[in-house]
């Protein structure tokens, strides 16, 4: 057993905090699915319930959960037993690997047709991620030297669709006096995997990835995960659930950021904020249950920006559960709530860090939703733009 | 007709071997049926080989029973696998005669490699030496006292709960009749003979029957878990002793149990020293036992007799027999057609009855032999999947089935679960009352229901540590805070 | 992370809170951090001053009891008008305005119970009168015929219960939960108008709903409902998931995020006056405060053996069963880390209905320990003085 398998209150403070009981009116919810399914499996073998499959592996049940009951991890291995078409088999093994999605990224901008897409489940109206091409400019003179030895850790999203982010986060490291690169080592962290229900296969792809990273590691003093979901796994799941214990150096791109040297802070507080240069920012849900809220508003507060937090508690994009027909409603009733936020604010840009959760966010919300440092780049460049000409 | 007295495992044996032998039969019962002994245990059908070494007899009962039960009450019966395993020098030294004793009593056992057993059950002590396989299994005794209540019923048997032998009548020395006194109510049960199965009550009947025993009572306490977390039965191998079995009832496990004098027929208060006690026991078989979720502590009281009165109570009670004995009170000077059933245990419930009821055949004088060890109990009737509203979250437990159970809230906890699982009563039980009121109206209702709620008290009390407490601190805020339960006058 | 603010709220309790808006209202800096939802949404929402006597009888007048305690009455009246101002500002109170007096709110076993601050839309008398239980299909706790009958019997006054049908889309899963999401959309809150217009007859007798109007959207729901139907409509607060707590604990950590407070996800192992250590091996700066709750809330610990520990500070501050499960704790307002929302020594807001007293009265009090010690602060809220990166 996993340690507060069996500690269940039946508190109901999980079911207060699931976002797809808010939007799903089937959703049975965390108690149910988790603790209370898995209590009746320890007698005897019983069947997978109906909408299981409809939980987005936020993992805010587990954060609220006053006695630690691993509830979502409950869930997902009740999700593995749960029984599937042929077809729908197919369509999920391909979308728990989103390297092999990576390495093919040039197809998805090719046009699916609706009834192709109702052929393999893919969800009608959702936005296939597409390549972004934006150059990335050199961004002047480092503000510091010797701050060591940095990987960057390139997720499956940002390798095969944004590398440009990744060119961004470089410079920005390279500015800080950072001597960055990418990691060699390449792979899945798992995080599609288990959010989709395949908790095994997600073990076996971190663990193919740390093996790939191992030796790469060795020879940085951390490595930098850009995207919030990898780092959680990388955390939290790799570590407990795994049995990969490498003891890993590691730091989110925003914790690097905050000790960016002050003079980057100074250049970018003296750039006048524009009439309606207002950002959302919204954590993803992984980010807020392995590490918290309110530093993505720090962060850009710090940078100069207007900033407000967003409420929404789970986006719905839950790796490649927004592209699934079954949960296009889910996801979009999910995601929807950002809009209004976004109306509200007037934002003219949405932060938050996950490709994934940026591509959907920026699809229901019609703005702009980049990776912090995407808007800590675009800043600086207009600092170097407007400071000297 | 004959009056049984006592409507726990060996009073309905008693009852269904006399039906099956024709003989007419009213069991009377003082409380609910199962309400002592008989519902506080730890869920073993016994093979025999815990006796092996100290009470052969006993043993040879046992894996006799164990047989016959598994075929007459399938539906009470669990098959799980089940080991004795030997964890320290203690079981090393036992373990020559043991082999012997398992040998002469002709219980089946086998050697299993450690590590498949400590692979099917990762919280076992790594340090354990030695497992062997033994045929024990789970016997569900709430199930096989509905089973018996059931099937005596249909054979036309009455089973009057609540109700007590207030008197014994006699004609020339000869049992005629009893009077019980049914809530308030009294009656004449005219009979030929009278069975004393009052379990540790026995003692306190006994002098109806112009006769005097001294019995030695014995409580032993168990803890049940919150979940199943170990699905095998396991034994700690050495002598008899305190907290050395596991056993995975349900959806819960149970470790027992302790052995403690006690000197009344009434379950002692449950003490939270005894609960660390047993717990530190059991930690030789599993020990990261104190970190598992504890849900309640309960305790029974055995009802052990020593013909020998010369050992006394200085002897350990272990090593009285756990065997039976059938009283005829008559031979001992006391009334002719009165008998008493003391000892054993729920594993040879049966053959206690059929030595019992073969003493009342022959003071009757009309033998017949017994049928019950090849007369299947049959179900009434079986129950499809639990449709309706959920009122009991932790054990699945639906109005429908509340419904259909037609009895008070203390019936729905023994027969469906009811209030039973890990939150014992915190979420659900304000839910029954409103149900209840309906059929019993508000004061009966709430009656109840304060009842059951002080009734899970008495066993949460004694193991509120850990999660446990939590949750027993948030039941007693929903309690004041969101229930105002026990109305404005009951704080 | 590793952050650095004036003060660190162990805990997202209501005392955990209340610390963090005092601190950001005097214009302070802020971390929460927790491993864990707070326990107000197990709650309906009430807060409490003294509900009962020792003898159990209701009591009307709280400053009765606590009037010359701790500072007189007007301290007390000081001490509440915190918290009322800013339920007010989150759209809990109807008026910022602290009441001098209990008031009565039905449990959802038909049984009255007196309360002091009730948010607006609980079912809330002054006396014991007459109105219709709305019953909601498949909604286990709250039993309308039963809760009539109770009522009835304690009250001497008859009431009337009605039940709604299921709506389309129903599902007989559904808790208390599932119907304020549904009744917060478009569809369920037409559904709810209609269903109830035609159920009910036409006096203006008012309208007690189980507490399921609505998560977010309540205020315009109920408000709809009152115009609509002529009545006073209000809700009985239900055993979790108790939506009433949901409701507040969600208007009011989006309020300190919208202020700058951080929270942070950890689990606390140790603190010093000036520091708190995860169990991840980070550290955090600032003074710590300790809202992590009772025994229920984690914050205390009973070992098998009957001792009750605090996990964070190490010490042993009771034990069982000699101490009632609700009654134990300890008071270290003004000793080295002050601990704030935990049940003092004697005072067992179980039996007495002080919960919110309690909680009043023990952050007052650390707050004023530690404003005292941070002396004053120019900082703007949501602005972090200083940071410092530490590499794990």
């Amino acid at each position: 057993m996993w340690a507060g398998e069996d500690a269940c209150l039946k508190c109901t403070l999980c079911m207060s905090a699931c976002p797809v009981m808010s939007v799903n009116a089937d959703f049975p919810g965390p108690k149910a699915l988790g603790p209370e399914w898995h209590r009746r499996r320890q007698e005897k073998d019983v069947l997978p319930m109906e909408h299981v499959e409809d939980c987005t592996f936020c993992q805010l049940c587990e954060a609220a959960c006053p006695v630690a009951v691993p509830i979502a991890h409950l869930i997902a291995q009740h999700k593995q037993i749960r029984r599937r078409t042929l077809k729908i088999r197919i369509r999920d093994a391909v979308l728990a690997r989103p390297h092999w999605l990576a390495r093919t990224a040039g197809l998805s901008s090719l046009p699916i047709p609706e009834g192709a897409r109702k052929l393999i489940g893919i969800a009608s109206s959702v936005t296939l991620p597409q390549r972004r091409r934006e150059p990335t400019e050199h961004l002047g003179p480092r503000l510091a030297t010797g701050r060591g030895a940095v990987g960057v850790f390139v997720d499956c999203y940002s390798g095969g669709y944004d590398s440009e982010l990744v060119f961004r986060v470089l410079a920005l490291l390279d500015l800080w006096g950072y001597d960055a690169r990418p990691l060699a080592g390449r792979g899945c962290c798992g995080a599609a995997a288990y959010a989709a229900g395949a908790p095994d296969l997600a073990c076996r792809q971190g663990q193919l990835t740390w093996k790939s990273l191992r030796d790469d590691v060795a020879n940085v003093d951390t490595i930098i995960i850009l995207n919030a979901t990898c780092d959680a796994t990388i955390r939290y799941e790799w570590p407990r659930y795994c049995g990969i214990d490498g003891n890993i150096p590691m730091l989110s791109f925003d914790e690097v950021a905050w000790n960016a040297p002050e003079e980057f802070w100074e250049h970018l507080g003296s750039v006048p904020l524009g009439q309606g240069d207002r950002y959302l920012v919204h954590t993803t849900c992984r980010g807020k249950v392995a590490r918290g809220e309110g530093y993505l508003v720090q962060l850009m507060a710090r940078a100069g920006l207007s900033a407000v937090p967003s409420d929404a508690d789970c986006c719905g994009a839950a790796g490649a559960y927004a592209f699934k027909a079954e949960h296009q409603a889910t996801a979009h009733d999910l995601g929807y709530y950002l809009r209004g936020e976004a109306d509200k604010v007037g934002a003219a840009g949405v932060v938050t860090d996950s490709g994934t959760c940026a591509l959907h966010i920026e699809q229901l919300t019609q703005v702009v939703t980049r990776h912090p440092a995407h808007w800590l780049y675009e800043r600086y460049r207009q600092y170097l733009r407007e400071a000297i000409g | 007709m004959v009056v049984v007295i006592g409507g726990g495992a060996s009073g309905l044996g008693v009852a269904w071997d006399l039906l099956l032998r024709g003989i007419p039969t009213t069991v009377v019962e003082q409380g609910d049926v199962g309400g002592g002994t008989s519902g506080r245990f730890h869920g073993l059908l016994h093979s025999g080989a815990r006796y092996v070494v100290v009470d052969p007899v006993s043993a040879r009962h046992c894996i006799a029973e164990n047989a016959i039960l598994r075929v007459i009450a399938a539906a009470a019966i669990k098959a799980v696998p089940s080991y004795f395993v030997s964890v320290d020098d203690d079981g090393d030294r036992y373990l020559s005669p043991w082999l012997d004793g398992m040998n002469a009593a002709g219980i089946g056992v086998r050697e299993v490699p450690l590590g498949q057993v400590i692979s099917a059950i990762p919280d076992l002590n790594r340090q354990a030496r030695r497992a062997f396989s033994v045929p024990d299994a789970v016997l569900e005794g709430f199930t096989l006292l509905r089973l018996l209540r059931d099937n005596i019923t249909q054979r036309g048997g009455t089973v009057l709960t609540h109700s007590q032998v207030t008197q014994v009548h006699q004609v020339g020395g000869v049992v005629s009749g009893v009077t019980v006194s049914s809530r308030g109510a009294e009656r004449l049960i005219v009979c030929d003979a009278v069975v004393n199965a009052a379990g540790p009550g026995a003692g306190q009947i006994v002098p109806m029957f112009g006769d005097q025993i001294e019995m030695q009572l014995s409580a032993g306490m168990m803890l049940v878990f919150a979940n199943r977390r170990v699905g095998h039965i396991v034994n700690r191998l050495g002598p008899p002793g305190d907290g050395d079995i596991l056993v995975p009832h349900g959806r819960t496990a149970i470790l027992g149990t302790t052995d403690i004098p006690h000197g009344s027929p009434q379950p002692p208060v449950l003490q939270r020293q005894e609960a660390v006690y047993l717990l530190e026991q059991g930690e030789r078989l599993f020990p990261g036992i104190a970190s598992w979720r504890a849900l309640r502590a309960f305790s029974g009281v055995r009802p052990l007799f020593s013909t020998d009165s010369n050992e006394g109570a200085s002897v350990r009670r272990r090593i009285v027999t756990r065997d039976f004995t059938v009283l005829d009170h008559g031979m001992r000077g006391g009334v002719k057609g009165a008998f008493t059933i003391i000892g054993g245990k729920w594993t040879t419930y049966r053959l206690m009855a059929e030595r019992t009821v073969d003493a009342v055949c022959r003071h009757l004088d009309s033998w017949v032999p017994s049928r019950t060890a090849v007369t299947p109990l049959t179900e009434a009737s079986s129950q499809g999947d639990p449709v309706g509203a959920i009122v009991c979250e932790c054990e699945g437990v639906t109005l429908d089935t509340l419904h259909a159970l037609n009895g008070d809230m203390d019936t729905w906890r023994t027969r469906a679960w009811f209030a039973m699982g890990p939150c014992q009563g915190a979420i659900c039980l304000h839910r029954g009352a409103a149900i209840r009121q309906s059929i019993v109206g508000v004061q009966a209702a709430m009656q109840e229901f304060l009842a059951l709620r002080r009734e899970r008290w008495r066993g949460v009390e004694p193991v509120a540590w850990g999660d446990n407490a939590r949750e027993w601190a948030l039941t007693e805020a929903l309690r004041h805070q969101t229930l105002a339960e026990e109305g404005m006058n009951g704080r | 992370m590793g952050a650095n603010t004036d003060v660190i709220v162990v805990g997202r309790g209501p005392a955990g809170l209340l610390m963090a808006t005092l601190v950001v209202q005097h214009s302070g800096t802020v971390t929460i951090v927790a491993d864990g939802q707070g326990t107000l949404p197990l709650w309906g929402g009430q807060w409490d001053f003294r509900n009962y006597a020792d003898d159990g009888r209701p009591l009307v007048d709280p400053y009765q009891w606590w009037g010359d305690l701790l500072g007189g009455e007007l301290a007390w009246r000081t001490r509440w008008s915190r918290v009322a101002t800013l339920w007010h500002e989150l759209g809990v109170l109807e008026s910022p305005d602290i009441p001098n007096r209990n008031r009565w709110i039905l449990s959802p076993l038909g049984h009255l119970r007196p309360t002091y601050l009730a948010p607006r839309w609980q079912w809330c008398q002054d006396q014991p009168g007459q109105f219709i239980l709305i019953g909601f299909p498949g909604l286990a706790d709250f039993s309308v015929q039963a809760m009539a009958r109770v009522y009835e019997a304690t009250s001497g006054v008859g009431v009337q219960a009605v039940h709604l049908p299921t709506p389309p889309g129903w599902r007989p899963h559904w808790t208390a939960i599932n119907w304020a999401w549904y009744l917060d959309s478009r569809a369920g809150q037409e559904w709810l108008i209609g269903e109830v217009d035609r159920i009910i007859d036409a006096s203006p007798t008012p309208l007690a709903f189980p507490q399921v109007l609505g998560v977010d959207g309540v205020e315009a729901l109920r408000e709809r409902l009152m115009q609509h139907l002529g009545r006073v409509v209000g809700e009985v607060a239900l055993p979790p998931p108790s939506v009433g707590g949901l409701r507040i604990t969600r208007r009011w950590e989006r309020w300190l995020k919208h202020r700058g407070v951080q929270f942070v996800t950890g689990h606390v192992t140790g603190v010093t006056r000036d520091s708190a250590k995860l169990a991840n091996g980070r550290q955090l700066s600032g003074s710590p405060v300790l809202a992590s709750g009772g025994i229920l809330g984690g914050g205390l610990y009973a070992e098998p053996a009957g001792n009750i520990r605090d996990p964070i500070l190490g010490t042993i501050v009771g034990s069982l069963p000699q101490d009632r499960i609700g009654s134990v704790g300890h008071r270290q307002v003004r000793s080295t880390v002050p601990v704030i929302g935990r049940m003092v020594g004697g005072w067992d807001p179980d039996r007495h209905g002080d919960g919110g007293a309690l909680t009043l009265w023990t952050v007052d009090e650390a707050f004023d320990a530690i404003w005292t010690g941070l002396g004053t602060t120019e900082a703007a809220p949501g602005v972090v003085r200083s940071q410092s990166l530490r590499v794990k």
